[in-house]
């Protein structure tokens, strides 16, 4: 695929797999193609050549509808800007891909709730929480429905290198302990040394491993 | 429902941008419901007199000119015994006091058999009191109130000039009441002809006839009536009468719903801005799986909640607005149309609950587009919390522009005479200009900018940089502005021209130097020899030039009753008329001598008549074609009427009485000394008026302004409507950018400076959205007289710019627009620029 205006494809000879319950980090810098990647994988841009396929659905024949469906049941996401539905509380937020899945079970969102330690705040509004506690119901958000893939977009790039620790330190147990496949997209290495692989990638290129 | 719940919270965080997008539909609705409710209310009051004082009226029997005997009403009793029926008569008379009151008297025979028969507690047990005492009229307190504020029980009516005293008696309100309406006596009808100075005279005979073998009795009726009486249907009469003012009523119907659209323009705004604002939340819940559908039944159930509580509230202001719309209306319709009485507005809760439906399908309406726009949001923006729209190509707007354009000339080449047609086809001219606007005013701003680009005028620069960034924001506004500024501009485009034409008319028209006419609406036979003896003795004084006469009848035609006007039209009369189809020489060549008829201009269009075709009319001798020789210009009736030369009157029908004359001074000089000589001859008859030319045309043109206040405050509530609406969201653009501001702010930037960053904003959405408005306004006011008056009433009339009233209107679109820059740029210096940056 290329990008607007250019004739020239993002990527070239782009060819892996990953699986069930791995942890993969894409690195790269700005503009290495980490973030078109990503969506890529997430179903929200089609490839102009060659095949993806994730959950054992193949991505590129999906119409808009499909991958509609295709993202609220198999996928769950965790953006740099949290993304939160500002006039929903932390409870609501949470519960979300459940209503969007029917899925009625309120005890998933009280246990996400602890896991999260935001009990106390299952009440509060996006904007009464810190950026770290946004980022945690945003991470809550994209596993309560145990989506069979995990996308991470710089999930740590509006917080402090503490907050950013907690976070991932967080993301990374609860991915483990369900056994989620999560793939996330950053330019820091530090954040993502716990990673199962890290793909590094250079203009469109995967230079490693 | 959880996104249903967001958005619903989400209205209730923006109170301010939820309460505009109420405010533009809930007074669209509020127009739409006082103007159907004024109409319905007046049009329910014609039929009052006869529901409640004698229950369903089916017939009136009345003289085909003048007053009939009541010596017929006795006969109709004899011959039909168990026939219901109530003789009347009805004259205008007038309370004389410091400011004279305008009154309706209405003379019932309560001997009548048909009332006396009805039980305790009926309407005609109330109005037995006034048998006890002639001297005793019957009001409703409203009037009675208004009527003796100054005296004691009793007051002096004036009838034709004689004065006599009357007593008021309350009707008792109740279960007993009888609802009268305002301004109406009712007495007996003895004391109705004493008053009226016409003993044994009735105006008409109303009849109320069985439903079974209705028409066999109609039959033996007409067929014992003597000559010169008609029978008539009443509910025919009541449709003729609906169809006289049905223009009117469409007109004013379309115009309100024209607030109604510029209302839906704002909800379009503001659903617009709501939805931009959310982008990248809507993407973010694209990216978690929320379908399209999803996403647009949720923005949709936003706005049909907004159009739920617009409406609502749309049609309670509308109730109350309807009062005051309710003297316009009713003033216009007593000026133009017929006497008409009515205070309270009825309020039938299927119309109200119509109206509401529709407030709430035009909000729908109106966010539909936003809606669909916000189910396209691209699902990447909401991993980059980014929003594209602001830098995104405009759609393209042309082929929308093309279609409407082409639909307009459609429905025009349609169109005969169907106003609603001619409203539908103006709607899609409006849309096809209407939807470039956002994309002129982008080209505007970026020309501006360019030319900017080498000046040191810093904060205007990013002030257009701002605009044009966020066209697609700020597009819908500026649209909003200049359709609504349109309206308001074509109406007034049309009432001048109206106005200016009908000066001329008038100024060409009245060419005598004084008018004698009757004071009153009674009949004319009644001093029919008045104006006779006048215009005898007028014809024998030195400094009368000519004397020119006018009787206007009501005779039947082919297709229902025609206004006939009977001229006697001396030379210096004949240059008033002015022909717009015949030759005037060849007109006045055969006008006594041969059949011809002249036609008005709506008489011609209406009935579709040209020089050389034929009118027929029932004379005394059997049917009599007469050839249409002219069209010459009126605009006294809207449904056009036909005038005959007295000579020729006479040559058909036996010669009947004068209703004006035209007194033509030998020398200008002599008018004043006329005038006191008219005066003299027609002292001690005080049924007869005197008017100078001038005054005539004065009160003529008082006449018009009234008309037109209905429309001019429509006019005016359109133009309110969108300043609010563009204040709002003038306001809502310049609050979104508070942090950037805030930014500004932080770099050392001076009030001075932000004040002129917001205020170039918004002056330039102002002077674009005026400039383009202007031209807009003016075809629209084109349309106005050339299509949407030609078919309404038939008149034709050249088009005029009052330059002055349109600069008015542009002074107050700016205004408005700067008013828009005030809370933003007093919130910005208020606020401190670390807040401002954190509040993002």
């Amino acid at each position: 695929m290329c990008y607007p205006g250019s004739s020239t494809p993002v990527f070239e000879a782009l060819d892996f797999q990953i699986a069930t319950g791995e942890f993969v980090a894409i690195l790269g810098r700005s503009g290495s193609g980490k973030s078109t990647l990503l969506h890529l994988l997430g179903a929200m841009e089609q490839p102009t050549h060659g095949t993806l396929k994730i959950a054992g659905i193949q991505l590129d024949e999906l119409d808009d509808v499909a991958q509609t469906a295709f993202r609220r049941r198999h996928l769950g996401f965790v953006f740099q800007a949290y993304n939160l539905v500002p006039t929903l509380t932390v409870a609501e937020n949470l519960r979300l891909p459940l209503d969007l899945n029917a899925i009625a079970d309120n005890t998933r969102t009280i246990s996400m709730l602890e896991a999260l330690g935001l009990t106390n705040r299952a009440q509060r509004y996006p904007n009464q929480l810190s950026g770290g506690e946004q980022q945690r119901v945003a991470i809550g958000r994209a596993l309560i429905h145990a989506p069979d893939l995990i996308l991470a977009d710089e999930p740590t790039g509006n917080l402090d290198a503490e907050t950013s620790a907690e976070v991932f330190s967080l993301l990374q147990r609860l991915v483990r302990t369900r056994q989620h496949t999560l793939i996330v997209a950053t330019h820091s290495p530090d954040a993502v040394r716990n990673a199962d692989r890290i793909f590094q990638l250079d203009h469109g290129r995967l230079v490693s491993p | 429902m959880l996104l249903w719940l967001a958005n619903l919270r989400y209205l209730s965080r923006h109170p301010w941008q939820a309460g505009l997008a109420v405010l533009g539909v809930m007074l669209g609705v509020a127009v739409v419901t006082a103007v159907q409710l004024t109409q319905r209310s007046a049009r329910e009051a014609l039929s009052y007199t006869e529901r409640v004082l004698v229950g369903a009226v089916t017939h009136h029997l009345v003289a085909q000119h003048g007053l009939l005997d009541e010596q017929v009403f006795a006969d109709l009793s004899l011959a039909f015994p168990a026939l219901r029926a109530l003789p009347v008569l009805e004259f205008d008379a007038e309370v004389s006091d410091a400011v004279p009151h305008a009154v309706r008297v209405l003379g019932l025979d309560l001997i009548n058999r048909s009332l006396q028969t009805q039980g305790p507690g009926t309407p005609s047990t109330l109005l037995l009191p006034l048998l006890r005492d002639p001297a005793t009229g019957l009001v409703n307190s409203k009037t009675r109130r208004a009527l003796l504020s100054n005296h004691g029980s009793t007051v002096d009516l004036k009838v034709k000039g004689g004065k006599t005293q009357l007593n008021f008696l309350a009707a008792p309100e109740g279960a007993l009441a009888l609802d009268l309406p305002d301004d109406l006596i009712v007495v007996d009808i003895a004391t109705a002809q004493a008053l009226a100075n016409q003993p044994g005279k009735l105006s008409a005979i109303d009849l109320a006839l069985p439903a079974t073998d209705r028409d066999k009795l109609v039959a033996a009726i007409q067929a014992r009536l003597p000559k010169g009486l008609v029978l008539r249907d009443s509910a025919a009469d009541r449709v003729q009468q609906q169809a006289l003012t049905r223009a009117f009523e469409t007109n004013l119907t379309a115009l309100s719903l024209l607030v109604l659209v510029v209302g839906m323009f704002l909800i379009y705004n503001t659903e617009s801005f709501l939805i931009v604002q959310r982008k990248a939340l809507f993407g973010g819940l694209r990216a978690l799986g929320v379908t399209r559908r999803e996403l647009l039944i949720a923005v949709l159930v936003e706005a049909g909640l907004l159009g739920v509580i617009a409406s609502i509230i749309g049609v309670a202001c509308g109730v109350a607005l309807a009062h005051a719309l309710l003297q316009l209306v009713t003033g216009t319709i007593n000026d133009l149309y017929y006497r008409v009485a009515v205070t309270a507005v009825s309020l039938p809760p299927a119309m109200m609950g119509a109206i509401a439906l529709g407030g709430v399908v035009a909000t729908l309406l109106a966010a539909l587009s936003p809606a669909l726009e916000a189910t396209r949001v691209p699902v990447t923006d909401a991993l980059h919390a980014r929003d594209s729209s602001p830098n995104a190509p405009a759609a393209r707007t042309w082929p929308v522009s093309v279609a409407a354009a082409l639909l307009a000339l459609l429905l025009m080449r349609l169109s005969s005479d169907n106003l609603w047609i001619d409203y539908a086809a103006l709607l899609a001219l409006m849309l096809a200009v209407s939807i470039q606007i956002p994309g002129v005013q982008s080209i505007v701003v970026a020309g501006l900018l360019r030319w900017l680009r080498n000046h040191r005028w810093w904060p205007e620069r990013i002030a257009l940089g701002n605009l044009l960034r966020q066209r697609r924001r700020v597009g819908p506004a500026t649209t909003a502005l200049c359709v609504a500024a349109a309206v308001s501009v074509g109406m007034h485009v049309m009432i001048s021209s109206f106005r200016l034409a009908v000066e001329a008319w008038l100024t060409q028209l009245l060419r005598a130097d004084i008018y004698v006419a009757y004071t009153d609406h009674t009949p004319r036979e009644i001093g029919e020899s008045a104006l006779a003896e006048l215009r005898s003795k007028l014809l024998a004084v030195a400094e009368v030039r000519a004397v020119s006469s006018v009787t206007r009848l009501t005779t039947p035609g082919v297709n229902g009753p025609v206004a006939l006007i009977v001229y006697d039209l001396p030379a210096p009369a004949r240059a008033g008329i002015q022909f717009i189809a015949g030759r005037a020489s060849d007109v006045w060549a055969r006008w006594e001598t041969t059949d011809i008829a002249i036609i008005t201009e709506p008489f011609a269009y209406h009935n579709k008549l040209a020089i050389g075709a034929t009118i027929t009319f029932e004379t005394p001798r059997g049917p009599r074609d007469f050839t249409i020789a002219g069209i010459y210009r009126d605009y006294a009736n809207e449904r056009g009427a036909v005038a005959l030369s007295r000579a020729t009157y006479g040559r058909h029908w036996p010669l009947t009485g004068y209703s004006g004359l035209g007194v033509y001074a030998r020398q200008e000089t002599g008018i004043a000394k006329l005038r006191a000589q008219v005066e003299t001859l027609t002292s001690g008859n005080a049924s007869l008026e005197i008017h100078a030319n001038a005054e005539l045309r004065r009160n003529a043109l008082a006449v018009f302004d009234r008309t037109f206040v209905i429309t001019k405050t429509l006019g005016f509530l359109t133009l309110g409507v969108s300043m609010v609406g563009v204040v709002s969201a003038l306001l809502a653009q310049q609050l979104e950018q508070a942090r950037q501001y805030g930014t500004l702010r932080a770099l050392g930037i001076n009030g001075y400076e932000l004040a002129r960053i917001v205020f170039a904003q918004t002056l330039v959405i102002g002077v674009v959205a005026t400039v383009l408005a202007l031209p807009l306004g003016i075809g629209l006011g084109i349309y106005l007289i050339r299509v949407i008056n030609l078919h309404s009433f038939g008149w034709t009339m050249p088009a005029n710019v009052a330059w002055g009233q349109l600069g008015a209107i542009a002074l107050s679109l700016l205004g408005a627009a700067l008013v828009a820059g005030i809370y933003p740029t007093l919130r910005a210096l208020h606020t401190s620029p670390a807040r401002a940056l954190r509040n993002e």
